[in-house]
């Protein structure tokens, strides 16, 4: 459970805070850049820092849900053949299950 | 006892009593009434409405401070605040300066007079005030905790001494010299001869200015004190082109320049069309023999240099640094040169990763001011000025000498573009070309070259090819 709340804080931090300055700092050096302040081989450096960092994004936000899945299927419990009495059993004790972890 | 709340309510105490100190009426009642300039522009000269008569000088972008005369005492009064300078339209600098300005007002007095300067330091730190180049009494030389205690902040110091010496000198901070002027703080100071000087001549127009430089990022205010080779900005009187007003003067008359160097570096000033005389420095008038010839006078730092000609050619003549960086607003110093780089297919991959990028300086420089592309807030644009036929591509230290004959004695006014006489303006030739004679060799050598490299190696220079639509792989 504090795995995914950690991961919930990183996937956020990356989307509220990271990826909208990283754009910000791309459209400011390419204001730079058009004043023949950096050349281009910076410009190009600073684009592939900004890609990486929409990367570590999208990896943040895939460790959520991963994060996520293993917390859903360990208050489903362990999942065995297809019995009816558990498949049953089961759908009632999610929804609390997945209440309660929030 | 001594107790942290007892210590930081006394603290509290200490900095109210200075604060009230430095805004009291009753203590600045005594001193002449602060005069300040919110205007970057070049003032009309002063003429003296009291003492001895002179010839006012025009500051460039700048005034001259006017005086209360008390009891045959010429009191000034200089305040060293910080200021918001603009340096160009559209381009501020947060920079600290005297009387709303930087650089401070010109002070404008004649031999002999006795001046009393009060000087109200309003700046974050302590200051004093240097006169540079001149003969006073060893206590009012300025140099703090040589010859004054520095003038704290909030405080106000007076200096009185005797104009003892005729010329241009200037004034700039002796207290963390460094960071004041790095902010610009520095003035002129013009001392007139009391009476008809041999060495000094009459002229029409009597102009001065300062160089100084600053290293300012482009997209903020603050200039970075610390830098010492390294400025980005070189102007006059904290004004850059295409800020910095143009010199207007008459036909034949005789115009006098006095610059002063406060920059790191020297400056060769070249002036267009004309040649003149260098016939001063802040040491003194330079005797009639000893005068010699320039198209081109180099300041050296800490300098001033006085010139004299008859401006005989109208026109508008440039008058600039001929350090070429000198003439260009911010740039990248370590943008890598693309002249001859084959951009072909490289411009198309790198817009579908950077949706707004043109391929720019391939071909030199000039499509900086042909495409007018977004720059950072609040900077100078590193080439531009519009003249009448194109743009001008400069920046920094440059100017203009506007030399025209129906201009009215006494008027520093803009009269616009120069009209030139038919036929006598570079035309372009559209009749039939003969084939230019091209030179293949180098010549030989004084002596033959040992130690050569294994291979010969030949550096291609590659002329960029005029393409139909200007912008290759777009």
């Amino acid at each position: 459970m504090r795995t995914t709340a950690s991961a919930y804080d990183i996937a956020r931090h990356y989307r509220d805070e990271i990826v909208p300055l990283k754009k910000r700092i791309s459209d400011e050096n390419l204001l730079r850049y058009n004043g023949m302040l950096i050349g281009v081989f910076e410009l190009l450096a600073d684009a592939r820092s900004q890609i990486t960092s929409v990367n570590g994004y999208i990896e943040a936000l895939r460790d959520f849900w991963l994060a996520q899945a293993d917390l859903d299927s360990a208050q489903l419990g362990p999942v065995a053949g297809s019995g009816l009495s558990q498949a049953m059993s089961t759908p009632s004790a999610a929804p609390d299950g997945a209440a309660g972890s929030h | 006892m001594f107790s942290r709340r007892h210590f930081i309510r006394h603290a509290g105490a200490v900095t109210a009593a200075v604060t009230a100190a430095s805004v009291s009426k009753v203590a600045m009642a005594a001193l002449p009434e602060p005069v300040l300039q919110d205007k970057p522009d070049t003032m009309p000269p002063l003429v003296p409405n009291s003492g001895r008569p002179y010839n006012p000088v025009v500051t460039l972008n700048g005034w001259t401070l006017p005086w209360r005369m008390n009891q045959g005492v010429k009191e000034f009064h200089l305040v060293a605040e910080p200021v918001v300078r603009e340096m160009a339209p559209g381009f501020k600098a947060h920079l600290w300066g005297y009387n709303g300005q930087s650089p401070g007002p010109t002070i404008e007095v004649v031999e002999g007079d006795r001046v009393r300067i009060f000087v109200t330091n309003k700046l974050p730190e302590h200051t004093t005030v240097h006169w540079h180049g001149q003969r006073l009494p060893n206590g009012m030389d300025g140099v703090a905790g040589l010859n004054q205690p520095a003038i704290q902040s909030g405080k106000t110091f007076v200096y009185e001494f005797i104009a003892r010496r005729p010329g241009t000198f200037m004034y700039h901070p002796h207290a963390d010299e460094m960071t004041q002027m790095a902010m610009g703080m520095m003035g002129t100071w013009i001392t007139h001869p009391k009476q008809k000087h041999p060495l000094i001549d009459e002229v029409d127009r009597d102009f001065v200015f300062l160089l100084n430089a600053y290293d300012i990022d482009p997209g903020a205010y603050t200039p970075k004190i610390m830098t010492m080779l390294d400025f980005n900005l070189w102007s006059w009187n904290s004004r850059v082109f295409p800020g910095i007003d143009p010199l207007v003067v008459r036909q034949q008359d005789k115009v006098r320049l006095r610059i002063g160097n406060l920059t790191m570096t020297n400056h060769p000033i070249h002036l267009h069309g004309h040649e003149f005389m260098v016939t001063g420095t802040d040491g003194g008038a330079v005797p009639k023999t000893a005068r010699w010839p320039e198209v081109t006078t180099d300041i050296g730092v800490g300098q001033m240099r006085q010139i004299e000609f008859v401006a005989d050619e109208p026109g508008d003549w440039a008058l600039h640094c001929h350090k070429s960086h000198h003439t260009m607003n911010a740039m990248g110093h370590n943008v890598p040169t693309m002249i001859g780089v084959d951009h072909q297919g490289i411009a198309k991959r790198i817009t579908s990763l950077i949706p707004d990028y043109m391929v720019m300086s391939e071909r030199g420089m000039a499509d900086m001011t042909e495409m007018q592309m977004p720059i950072p807030d609040n900077t100078a644009p590193m080439m531009s000025g519009d003249g009448p036929v194109g743009s001008v591509e400069m920046g920094g230290m440059f100017s203009l000498l506007k030399v025209r004959r129906d201009q009215k004695a006494g008027d520093y006014g803009d009269p616009g573009w120069y009209r030139h006489p038919a036929g006598t303006v570079a035309y372009e030739w559209n009749g039939a070309l003969q084939p230019p004679q091209r030179s293949e060799s180098q010549g030989g050598q004084t002596m033959p070259a040992r130690n050569m490299p294994e291979q010969d190696i030949e550096v291609q220079v590659r002329k960029p090819a005029i393409k139909q639509g200007g912008h290759a792989g777009h």
